[in-house]
């Protein structure tokens, strides 16, 4: 049974008995075929579409169904059996549907406040499930691993992507007892043709079969051989389904067909399923090489496979330690980089969105407790109407009701204003999802993910508006139905009241509503406050108004010789565009990162130390430093004297000046890049200020710069090129595409921004955490200010009278104020001292995501205490002055 | 099983959705989604019936014995085990034509009445 069906099949039971048993199966099937067809038409916004009519349609129906059965009954007999439930379910939603009728302003705020807290709910239930915890819908995803490895010599820290040899990869498919399936994939970006316009897409290159590892089949076609993957068969290749969709339209003949990738045909063999994309991927292509002809020095490959059945993940990472001590045995010796180097499995959910999950759970947490607040304002509301209506349920009783049967139907009232409240707050969530996710960065949000309302969402939604119910409705239920039957009909009389006990209950949300609210709102004032720090760090650089793009010259086309002069040409064509202040190409740039090679001084003693020097390593044009804003602190820039013959040089920054030739001046000292024994000696002839080239918030690692012209080791064929506008740089785009396309009408662009995005986006994580807390703590306080207004007016009105004596006794305006203030001022303090505990409690989850700033950071802390004062303070003014204002004379005689 | 033979017009008006449902059984015998399919496909798309809204109508449908289950099967290969098949009774025929013709009466009158604009230009 698919996913969506189970979904609806538990809905299905919002449907009366006899009608479910009868047609269930049907509906259900009926919906299935249904979702099934729109999916395969239409794809994720279809099924949603079926869903939402589904769900209207279920609603409609099951309201109608009910009805018709009490119809049906009312007209057998004139009086329900007493002892079937069903009959007075019904009678007690009906009950209750009427007595809800009666009062549309409770009605009105009780389901606004819970929209407000299920949305929430709902919302971040849906992203955290999309993105953190179920990213992959293929069976058993959590069996699915990718592995880590971190290489001490190197410094790297348990990397998943681009981290293996092939070698590696061959040692963990032959010897492995416990993972099944093991594959490799590199990645890369291919030029695809054959359709109407050619386009760059993200590729991976496969050795082995992730449809077998992900347990999923081919959509069309098959997957690759064992020929294929080694290179011995005619070239093949898969495409996504989402992108055989929008680019071929879902033409089922395409399997078999030739398409071009890199000006190559390609045979192709077959369309992968729709819910397997790896990393984002929507080409693959066999590796085409057989692994043992590649050196174990070359990192490229990330490896996965699926836990063989009944073995657990810890007996897979033992014989994982096992693999990688006997690869350090055999090649450590000379392969520095086995050296101490760990390697471990993860799922894959973890592996590719870990570094979300803290976020995720903060989130989930504050959600969590939005809603507590709003249940906490509710049955505070519903206590104070459960008094009122005491006299009613103690007629009900007197006349024979039982307790249980009245506890069931304020229950039944509450749990019908929940699922109204959850059905409001699910619009809510549907309407915020597109706004929540463009918050993520591109490469989150284009890999693939599934974040919609779906069943599990459903699922979700349902019973914690069901727990709600629960919360909300069980003090007041507990309240009203309490005591004998006689006192409350002759004790209460006319006063409206429900004594001590209910006014403390009532007292009791207040402070845990403020205490809530105070975690949330410090936890909001952390990451602000983190937030405005990364932004405060000096980059190091001029990040505005640059345009960013990336070119990959193919092989096929450029030679290695022809790529250097490519891009300096580029860049004196550009230089003329009217509008551009700078150009420059270079292999990467801050702060993102991500090559990095060994680094070797003259006159050192060869490796002595415990970890190898290493630096990442840039490959630049002319006029690099200049685009991109970097101080030459001393030396001199790149020019046309450093060319493909005359001696290496090469620039590092002040972070690679001090580690490597700590107390001297660089300048002039030779380093040897690469791990080749025979590198050339590049002689220092700059040092540059050091921009955050790993993220804002990491320190700046060592780097060096290679002249374009003179890339050796690590040659690349894919820049960034880098235009610095004197206006808006996405303006001066359609002149930088025309002056490409010039010297290549076919060399395509991607991944097009602008430096000031690229920055926003290394700090999606805190960014986002910070906006969405944001609104949870705004909604928080405002429920607490209204819970606090709430309360204060309760007590001034059911102390009116006492008010009133203290007046005739000579109390001031004033007087009365300040007690009512006090009163208020009481409930906070004892909230807020709560809060404060639970905000240190929590401060540990917090603090992977704040910078700069402690996670018990006693002034944030401090702050946002006193600001939810005030507000409890403000919220209690009116009521306040209210009581100031109540006349004596009226006050003894009403409610005498 | 012949149910007694009743008067159509009592049923009338006939709910919308038994209508398209009836309409869509005159031809053939089809299980609940096809009857979907065909009714969406029949008026373009503007009908959709949701399930719910489908089998609620089927069941008064079975009760006022305008349709009946269908013993009959497809061959087993595309049949699914919780299908069931429909088919319209005779009865359900003239509670169908019944209501068409009481439809024709009030276009004819809206016609009478000049809401749609002459037949013919006077």
């Amino acid at each position: 049974m698919s996913r969506a069906e189970h979904g609806y099949r538990l809905l299905l039971r919002l449907l009366p008995a006899e009608f479910r048993e009868r047609f269930g199966d049907e509906i259900a099937q009926c919906f299935h075929e249904w979702h099934q067809e729109e999916h395969r038409r239409m794809g994720m916004r279809g099924a949603l579409r079926v869903w939402r009519f589904a769900l209207a349609d279920l609603v409609a129906t099951a309201w109608r169904e009910h009805l018709a059965v009490h119809a049906g009954r009312s007209r057998r007999a004139d009086d329900v059996n007493p002892g079937d439930s069903m009959g007075s379910l019904i009678q007690d939603v009906r009950y209750a549907l009427r007595t809800l009728r009666r009062s549309p302003g409770l009605v009105t705020v009780v389901v606004l406040s819970l929209a407000l807290g299920m949305g929430a709910n709902s919302l971040i239930y849906s992203v955290v499930n999309g993105v953190v915890f179920r990213p992959f819908r293929f069976p058993n995803a959590e069996r699915v691993v990718l592995l880590g490895a971190s290489y001490p010599k190197f410094g790297v820290e348990r990397r998943f992507i681009e981290t293996f040899s092939a070698g590696d990869y061959t040692d963990v498919e032959r010897q492995s007892r416990t993972l099944q399936h093991a594959f490799a994939f590199d990645l890369g970006n291919r030029n695809l043709s054959g359709g109407d316009r050619p386009e760059r897409v993200f590729t991976a290159f496969v050795w082995g079969d992730p449809m077998a590892a992900t347990g999923t089949r081919p959509w069309l076609g098959r997957g690759f051989t064992r020929e294929e993957w080694l290179g011995t068969a005619e070239r093949v290749a898969l495409l996504s389904h989402r992108i055989w969709l929008t680019r071929f339209g879902g033409d089922s003949s395409l399997v078999g067909r030739t398409i071009e990738v890199d000006g190559e045909p390609v045979v192709v063999a077959g369309i992968l399923p729709p819910e397997l994309l790896l990393v984002g991927t929507d080409l693959w292509l066999p590796m085409g090489a057989n692994p043992s002809i590649i050196p174990r020095d070359t990192r490229q490959w990330a490896i996965g496979a699926r836990l063989a059945p009944g073995v657990p993940l810890d007996r897979a990472n033992a014989e994982l330690a096992t693999i990688a001590r006997s690869t350090e045995q055999a090649f450590g010796r000379e392969l520095e980089g086995y050296v101490g180097w760990r390697l471990e499995a993860a799922p894959i959910a973890q592996a590719l969105t870990g570094e979300y999950r803290t976020a995720a759970t903060v989130l989930l947490g504050a959600v969590g407790l939005v809603l507590l607040i709003a249940c906490a304002n509710i049955a505070s509301l519903l206590l104070a109407r459960a008094a009122t209506r005491r006299r009613e349920l103690a007629v009900r009783r007197a006349l024979g009701a039982g307790r249980w049967r009245l506890t069931r139907q304020l229950l039944t009232e509450s749990v019908i204003l929940a699922w109204a409240g959850a059905a409001a707050g699910l619009v809510v969530a549907y309407g915020l999802i597109g706004p929540t996710l463009s918050l993520f960065p591109e490469d989150i949000r284009e890999a693939g993910l599934h974040v919609s309302i779906d069943g599990s969402v459903l699922a979700y939604t349902f019973v914690v508006a069901t727990l709600s119910a629960l919360i909300v409705g069980a003090a007041p239920a507990f309240q009203a139905t309490r005591g004998s039957e006689a006192g409350g009909l002759v004790a209460e009389g006319t006063r409206l009241s429900v004594g001590a006990g209910g006014r403390r209950l009532r007292q009791g949300f207040v402070v845990a509503e403020l205490a809530l609210a105070l975690v949330l709102l410090a936890g909001a004032g952390l990451l602000g406050r983190s937030v405005a720090r990364l932004r405060s760090v000096d980059p190091g650089f001029d990040t505005r108004d640059v345009l960013t793009m990336r070119l990959s010259l193919p092989g096929t086309k450029y030679e290695r010789e022809k790529i250097a002069p490519f891009f300096e040409d580029l860049r004196e064509r550009l230089v003329a565009v009217p509008g551009v202040r700078g150009v420059a190409a270079g292999t990467q740039y801050p702060p993102v990162n991500s090559f990095s090679t060994r680094v070797r001084l003259e006159g050192d003693a060869d490796d002595g130390g415990d970890a190898i020097r290493t630096a990442d390593i840039t490959n630049v044009t002319t006029g690099y430093f200049d685009a991109l804003g970097y101080t030459i602190l001393g030396g001199r820039d790149f020019d046309s004297r450093d060319r493909e013959t005359s001696p290496p040089v090469v620039a590092i920054n002040v972070t690679a000046a001090r580690r490597f030739f700590p107390g001297r001046s660089a300048i002039g000292l030779r380093i040897r890049l690469g791990e080749e024994a025979d590198a050339a000696w590049a002689e220092v002839v700059a040092v540059v200020r050091d921009a955050r080239n790993r993220g804002l918030g990491v320190p700046v690692e060592p780097e060096v710069f290679v002249p374009v012209r003179q890339q050796r080791a690590g040659w690349n064929n894919q820049l960034f090129l880098l235009v610095r506008a004197s206006g808006d740089p996405a303006g001066l785009l359609p002149a930088v595409r025309r002056t490409i396309a010039e010297l290549d009408p076919e060399q395509p662009v991607y991944m097009v921004r602008t430096l000031d995005t690229t920055l926003a986006e290394s700090m999606s994580r805190q960014r986002i955490s910070m906006i969405l807390l944001g609104v949870f703590a705004a909604v928080a306080v405002a429920l607490a200010s209204v819970g606090v207004y709430g309360i204060m007016s309760y007590t001034v009105a059911e102390r009116t009278h006492e008010i009133g004596i203290r007046m005739s006794l000579g109390a001031a305006n004033g007087d009365v104020l300040r007690m009512v203030l006090r009163q208020s001022v009481v409930l906070a303090t004892v909230g807020l001292g709560l809060g404060l505990a639970g905000a240190l409690a929590v401060s540990r989850l917090l603090s992977s995501l704040v910078f700069g700033i402690s996670a018990t950071d006693p002034a944030t802390l401090g702050g946002v205490a006193l600001l939810l004062l005030l507000v409890a303070t403000a919220a209690a003014l009116v009521p306040a002055w209210r009581a100031s204002r109540v006349s004596p004379v009226e006050a003894m005689r009403g409610v005498a | 099983m012949p149910r007694p033979p009743r008067d159509p017009a009592r049923l009338l008006p006939l709910p919308s959705a038994e209508l398209h449902i009836l309409l869509a059984l005159l031809d053939a015998e089809r299980h609940g989604y096809a009857i979907k399919q065909e009714v969406a496909e029949r008026t373009a798309g503007q009908v959709q019936l949701g399930p719910g809204t489908l089998y609620g109508a089927i069941k008064r449908m079975l009760a006022s014995g305008t349709i009946e289950e269908s013993g009959r099967r497809p061959a087993a290969a595309e049949d699914d085990e919780r299908r069931r098949y429909y088919r319209i009774t005779p009865f359900g025929r003239a509670v169908a034509a019944a209501e068409v013709r009481r439809l024709e009466q009030l276009v004819a009158l809206a016609r009478r009445k000049r809401l749609l604009g002459r037949l013919r230009p006077a």
